[in-house]
């Protein structure tokens, strides 16, 4: 069985760095991918441009989102993703810095796990870890 | 309505003797002379035989008897009169008035009210000269001394010779009646005074449906005088065939179940349209049937017209209430979001070098403290641009003349250092020299913020090259910041003035996402306008419009 692919979309440097750690760490084989932005996550998962080369930037299991970025919010691609024959069943977790009630609902309802971001190292390890339970995507 | 119709057989006529012999006896009777009618009358046959004499006086006898029965038991006060009136011969007064029992030349002023004793005579006069009825309703003194009121009447008999030989007069005690007649007007009078002086209308429907009262109120609404609107129905009033045809089922339900109706209806009368709130109730007769129905209605134009806008109003606060409300939530969010972020790169490296710190060699470490560092510089450089917001939000803005070209030099000299670093060019346009009402603190945050993206959003290798133009359009000042830039795709234009909004990573241009959100709040403070065109790849040209200020 092929290893595991996650696609993250999130403009924060720092955040995309241990969240990348923290799924290394938890599971040595998957594979991690991560876009700055929600229109960058949509070129991705359409395969536009350079991302035609799926031997370098394969489709992904699963696709983490971050709520907020620049251009085109989680929210937004998670809306178009749905709207997408090919990619309408592609599993979607949205990971947020806050918490705002509408977008739970939204979330929810589009069939996706509205998830907040721990400050703290451990705990997004933890978070990771039942994360990745949940998909059943351990390598 | 007279009070006491005139009997048909009261006649007019005065009792003549050879008519009404009987009759004519009796009265004389009740004079005190029961013979002298008799005794006066036979001149012309003076031989009649002991027979007839009998007969006479057996006939004579029982009249009287009939005649007394007949004074007993009639309630009327009984009186006679000398021809012409100056004495009293005898009264009965049947404890109403004290009774007179012999001739009495006093009796006017024993009887008669004061007040009430010239039309008294007047009526006797009168009713000699035409040998006629004499009829009157006056006050009395009654037997205990009070006032009474009484309904008189006396006829003249006449002798051969057509000479009134006295009056013969009844009086009936027409008191209680006089006195349930003053409290009814008294009454009438009070229920005029308060129906016309509501502004509600008052009306009365028949069970014909057709109005037998209509308040002047109302009279007034439809234009129309009493005489030309009682005895009609709506319809006939001109009300509209369905409005009509609603009342006509409302009557019908109110005679049927004995219970009000009501309801609210528009109508266009000389007041024009207004609304009517009415209640129609039965008025019901002494055996409990309706006999009639009776109808208030109210004006409530200006109630629900300020129902109405209270209603509008209370929605509109609502929808502005919830606005602010998740404007408010958005705000919170946002903020806990973008603060929480550099917070996390803070924490999650410090954390990690804590764990880890001995393993990693300098240069790791060195980066890893540079992000501690860095996000530290972020979250301060958040906080500031927040309180700038929450400052530009807040403070009280008195619009005032201002320069625009020395606010323009102010915001340049402030933004040296960043000009100088891209070898920027700014080209301000100000010649003549325009002034705009607005407040000089909040035009330069303007000015700084627009300048300050004109230099960061060009492509590295190209030298940014910033133009201030300024024009006048319908009185107001056009002010424009074009730039060189990379410009703006049409499907992010509605996000650009949002706080915290970003249209590209951190990496490659940073911010806190609160610079053009503090412009469009800016402007909006002074009362202006803010917008952009921009060409992808090529710049923008934000502009701002502000009010002219008038020459000094």
């Amino acid at each position: 069985m092929s290893a595991h692919v996650i696609l993250v979309a999130d403009d924060d440097p720092s955040d995309v760095h241990f969240l990348r750690l923290a799924l290394e760490e938890v599971s040595p084989g998957l594979i991690v991918r991560d876009v700055g932005d929600g229109e960058e996550a949509i070129a991705y998962l359409s395969g536009g441009g350079r991302y035609g080369r799926r031997d370098l930037y394969p489709l992904p299991d699963h696709v983490i989102l971050d709520a907020k970025m620049p251009r085109c919010s989680g929210l937004e691609v998670l809306t178009w993703l749905r709207e997408r024959d090919d990619l309408r069943r592609l599993p979607v977790t949205v990971l947020s810095g806050s918490l705002l009630s509408g977008d739970i609902e939204r979330a929810n309802a589009l069939g996706a796990e509205y998830l907040v971001k721990p400050v703290e190292y451990a705990e997004l390890c933890r978070l990771v870890r039942r994360f990745l339970e949940k998909n059943r995507l351990h390598a | 309505m007279p009070l006491l119709e005139r009997s048909r057989c009261a006649a007019k006529d005065p009792l003549r003797a050879e008519s009404v012999a009987v009759a004519g006896s009796l009265v004389s009777f009740a004079a005190g002379i029961v013979f002298g009618g008799i005794l006066q009358r036979p001149r012309r046959r003076v031989v009649r035989t002991l027979g007839e004499v009998r007969g006479q006086l057996e006939t004579l006898r029982r009249s009287e008897e009939r005649f007394r029965a007949f004074l007993t038991a009639s309630s009327d006060v009984v009186y006679i009169m000398s021809p012409d009136w100056s004495e009293m011969r005898q009264l009965h007064g049947k404890d109403f008035i004290a009774d007179t029992q012999g001739p009495s030349r006093s009796w006017l002023t024993k009887y008669i009210h004061p007040d009430d004793q010239p039309q008294v005579l007047v009526a006797i006069q009168k009713a000699i000269r035409s040998k006629s009825d004499f009829e009157l309703e006056h006050r009395v003194i009654r037997v205990n001394g009070s006032l009474g009121w009484t309904h008189s009447r006396a006829i003249p008999t006449l002798d051969h010779e057509n000479r009134i030989t006295e009056w013969f007069g009844t009086a009936r005690d027409v008191t209680e009646h006089k006195q349930a007649e003053a409290s009814l007007a008294g009454e009438r009078r009070l229920y005029h005074t308060i129906l016309s002086s509501t502004p509600d209308l008052v009306y009365v429907f028949g069970l014909d449906h057709r109005f037998t009262y209509a308040n002047d109120a109302l009279l007034q609404m439809w234009g129309k005088t009493w005489e030309e609107a009682i005895g009609k129905t709506c319809l006939e009033l001109g009300y509209p065939a369905w409005h009509a045809a609603m009342h006509d089922r409302e009557l019908e339900e109110v005679i049927a179940t004995q219970k009000p109706v009501r309801g609210e209806v528009p109508f266009t009368g000389t007041h024009g349209r207004r609304i009517y709130d009415y209640i129609l109730v039965p008025v019901l007769d002494a055996a409990g049937a309706v006999e009639a129905i009776a109808g208030t209605t109210r004006d409530v134009t200006e109630l629900r017209d300020h129902a109405s806008r209270l209603e509008a109003t209370v929605a509109a606060r609502t929808a502005q209430l919830k606005g602010s409300m998740e404007e408010l939530e958005r705000f919170t969010y946002t903020v806990a979001h973008d603060l929480r972020a550099p917070l996390r790169a803070v924490h999650r490296n410090t954390e990690f070098l804590l764990g880890r710190g001995g393993e990693l060699d300098p240069a790791r470490t060195k980066e890893h403290l540079d992000n501690v560092a860095a996000g530290a510089k972020r979250m301060d450089r958040l906080i500031e641009d927040l309180l700038s917001y929450s400052k530009i939000g807040r403070d009280a803005v008195r619009p005032e003349p201002v320069e625009v070209a020395a606010v323009v030099q102010e915001a340049v000299s402030d933004l040296a250092a960043e000009i100088r670093e891209r070898r920027a060019t700014v080209a301000a346009k100000l010649e003549r020299r325009p002034r705009v009402m607005g407040d000089a603190f909040l035009l330069e945050q303007v000015m700084i913020n627009l300048l300050s993206n004109a230099i960061k959003f060009v492509p590295e290798e190209r030298r940014p090259e910033i133009e201030i133009t300024v024009d006048e359009l319908d009185g107001d000042i056009h002010l424009t910041v074009r730039d060189n830039g990379i410009g703006i795709e049409p499907q992010h234009r509605g996000k650009l003035f949002r706080l915290f909004e970003r249209l590209h990573g951190r990496e490659k241009y940073p911010g806190t996402g609160i610079g053009l959100a503090i412009v469009s709040k800016a402007v909006e403070r002074m009362g202006g306008k803010v917008g952009f065109d921009s060409v992808p790849g090529q710049g923008s040209a934000f502009w701002v419009q502000l009010r002219r200020a008038p020459s000094p």
